[in-house]
């Protein structure tokens, strides 16, 4: 069975987990924490986008608008805890004030409440992905055509938070947030618990993916991504499926984006759109796609190293990014994870060459 | 007359003008092993593609068992009802190890989201039973893209038997199998006829004569003959599409 190492990835997974849970908090500034933090959150949206490409095939270029309503959903909770803490004394977001809103629209009103603002964080971006999932996926629309209808849904959803300004706060986003549940994110300690908060929220997703991924319906997943057409005659409806893995992988986008809004501070349309989106889609190449660890490990690997140029050069980092992704791509397609498999497997085989020729020495002598 | 597995009437399927079949009517019943053969383009596999739902009739009746109108059906639906299927091409899924793609076409019951996600072990003892059966039990955790072309092959004959179907649409199963493979797999198609219909399309003329009871002999989209082995090779029609050709492209050279 080629189950016998499952044990050594728990094993891996828990001291890592450990690490990430106890370790990192007391050993890093606080600086270093929240940024670790951030690129954690964003590391459970990069799980979910191998679902959907590494594991499916399908590539979705539309990731930021799910990370968007997700981190919206939040956006919103937290410009309304303000309340008439805010510049102008009211109850009204400061935003909505200077752009002549006199009452507060209904669909902000139940984000008063911390549990809908969460609950929707998650469920809109599944019932989003889920919809779009069942007009595409039904008139049997694949490949590059689906990347092209995500990424012009990234476009439209963008240029809908840029243009109904008074309702999103337009290309500035929704900042300037003082407290979540009643706690004051100013708090070092409040961004420590947000960073475990995290920190859990990743384990508990890579725990739900990896489960997706190990059960019968995974290797429909692999299936579909091999050859959909002839699963269609084993008896299987690939519609269904697909709709399943988009939907839940929109929900982890939210998820991620939930969490990262008030370990940041803002969301903007820049968070959304097209350049987002593709980002997000290497982050998971660069780790490893068709891998869960390589998804996370990519995402912390390219946001570490954004973080390190734009703080030296911030001019380049686009091009230092662009050009990573060629390599990758030409270079080891299958990401970190597929390049240490590689030397891995390299030297075990060096090693039993080495065995047997020793061996055969011996044997002669 | 007992009711016909597979029964086609005047089907007609053309591709922008282009009859791949005309008016064709076919029968075959429970428990059949039919052969079909015919020159390139004589509409076996377009045959093939109607009754497993990958190509719609322009016209005419597609009935498969007591009276289920295949027509309005999609691909998933009829290998639910019991209709499984060999490509011509071996396509099975090569990132899959080889008892997953069984495991794959096992479970007939649970092929939906749910069911595949919570369901439970894999079905081991049938899927080794097939293992067994197709010569493969030793590359089990072999990913299947890496076994040979007739490796292939034999998984995906595999693929239909695990699939218990009552109807078998096999589309030439020996194609780039040596002698010895080409022997093994004709008894084993042989040896599932009886308990399943199994339709085979082939053009390898030696596991015909292995295989055959009854062939039926398509030319240009329609039925040309049909009948024993012998009164095939004894039909002046058909020696004239197989041999006319020949000396037509003879008389070319």
């Amino acid at each position: 069975m080629p189950n016998i190492s499952s044990w050594k990835d728990w094993l891996l997974f828990g001291a890592i987990f450990a690490v990430l849970m106890f370790a990192a908090p007391a050993a890093l500034s606080d600086f270093r924490l929240n940024l670790l933090g951030k690129f954690l959150a964003l590391a459970i949206l990069a799980l979910g986008i191998d679902l959907i490409w590494g594991y499916t095939g399908m590539l979705s270029l539309g990731h930021g608008v799910f990370f968007g309503i997700g981190g919206y959903c939040m956006a919103m909770y937290l410009k309304l805890q303000v309340g008439a803490a805010g510049t102008y004394q009211t109850d009204l977001p400061d935003f909505m004030t200077w752009n002549g809103l006199t009452e507060l629209p209904w669909f902000w009103k139940p984000m008063h409440h911390f549990s809908i603002a969460m609950l929707s964080a998650i469920l809109a971006p599944a019932l989003c992905a889920t919809l779009l999932g069942l007009l595409t996926f039904r008139s049997r629309v694949q490949g590059v055509y689906f990347a092209i209808i995500t990424q012009a849904l990234a476009l439209v959803a963008s240029l809908l938070l840029i243009g109904q300004q008074p309702y999103t706060g337009g290309t500035n986003g929704i900042t300037d947030y003082k407290a979540i549940l009643g706690f004051d994110l100013a708090d070092n300690s409040v961004q420590k618990g947000l960073y475990i908060a995290t920190v859990l929220a990743l384990g508990v997703s890579y725990v739900f993916c990896r489960w997706i991924v190990r059960s019968r319906l995974g290797k429909v997943l692999g299936a579909i991504r091999d050859a959909e057409n002839r699963l269609r005659f084993l008896g299987y409806d690939p519609v269904g499926f697909k709709v399943f893995v988009f939907a839940i992988s929109g929900a982890l986008a939210g998820l991620a984006g939930a969490l990262f809004v008030p370990q940041v501070g803002i969301i903007s349309p820049s968070n959304v759109g097209i350049v987002p989106s593709i980002e997000m889609v290497i982050w998971v190449a660069v780790g490893g796609r068709g891998t869960l660890s390589g998804a996370i490990l990519g995402t912390v690997l390219v946001n570490a190293a954004r973080s390190g140029f734009s703080e030296q050069f911030p001019a380049f980092w686009l091009y230092f990014l662009g050009s990573l992704f060629i390599s990758v791509v030409l270079f080891f397609p299958d990401g970190v994870i597929g390049a240490l498999r590689y030397a891995r497997d390299g030297f075990e085989k060096l090693a039993r060459r080495k065995r047997s020729a020793v061996a055969e020495f011996e044997e002669v002598i | 007359m007992p009711t016909s597995i597979i029964y086609l009437e005047g089907v007609t399927v053309s591709f922008e003008g282009f009859k791949a079949l005309n008016n064709l009517n076919f029968i075959m019943y429970p428990g059949e092993l039919r052969v079909v053969i015919g020159p390139n383009g004589a509409g076996k596999t377009t045959l093939l593609d109607v009754i497993s739902g990958k190509v719609r009739p322009t016209a005419g009746r597609v009935i498969f068992g007591e009276l289920t109108d295949l027509s309005s059906l999609r691909e998933h639906e009829m290998a639910k009802l019991g209709i499984g299927r060999k490509f011509q091409t071996p396509s099975v899924f090569k990132a899959l190890s080889v008892f997953e793609n069984l495991e794959l076409a096992c479970h007939q019951k649970s092929k939906g989201v749910f069911a595949t996600l919570f369901s439970k072990r894999a079905e081991r003892e049938k899927i080794f039973a097939v293992l067994d059966e197709i010569g493969l039990a030793d590359k089990a955790w072999m990913k299947a893209g890496s076994l040979s072309h007739g490796e292939k092959q034999w998984l995906e004959i595999g693929m239909v038997v695990i699939q218990d179907p009552r109807l078998m649409l096999i589309d030439e199963p020996v194609a780039g199998m040596t002698g010895k493979e080409t022997e093994k797999t004709g008894a084993l198609l042989s040896s599932l006829a009886g308990k399943h219909s199994v339709l085979v399309i082939e053009h390898d003329m030696n596991f015909v004569r292995q295989i055959a009871r009854t062939i039926t002999v398509l030319h240009e989209g329609t039925v040309l003959c049909e009948g024993p082995l012998e009164k095939i090779q004894n039909d002046p029609r058909v020696a004239e599409i197989y041999l006319g050709r020949e000396h037509k492209s003879h008389a070319s050279h």
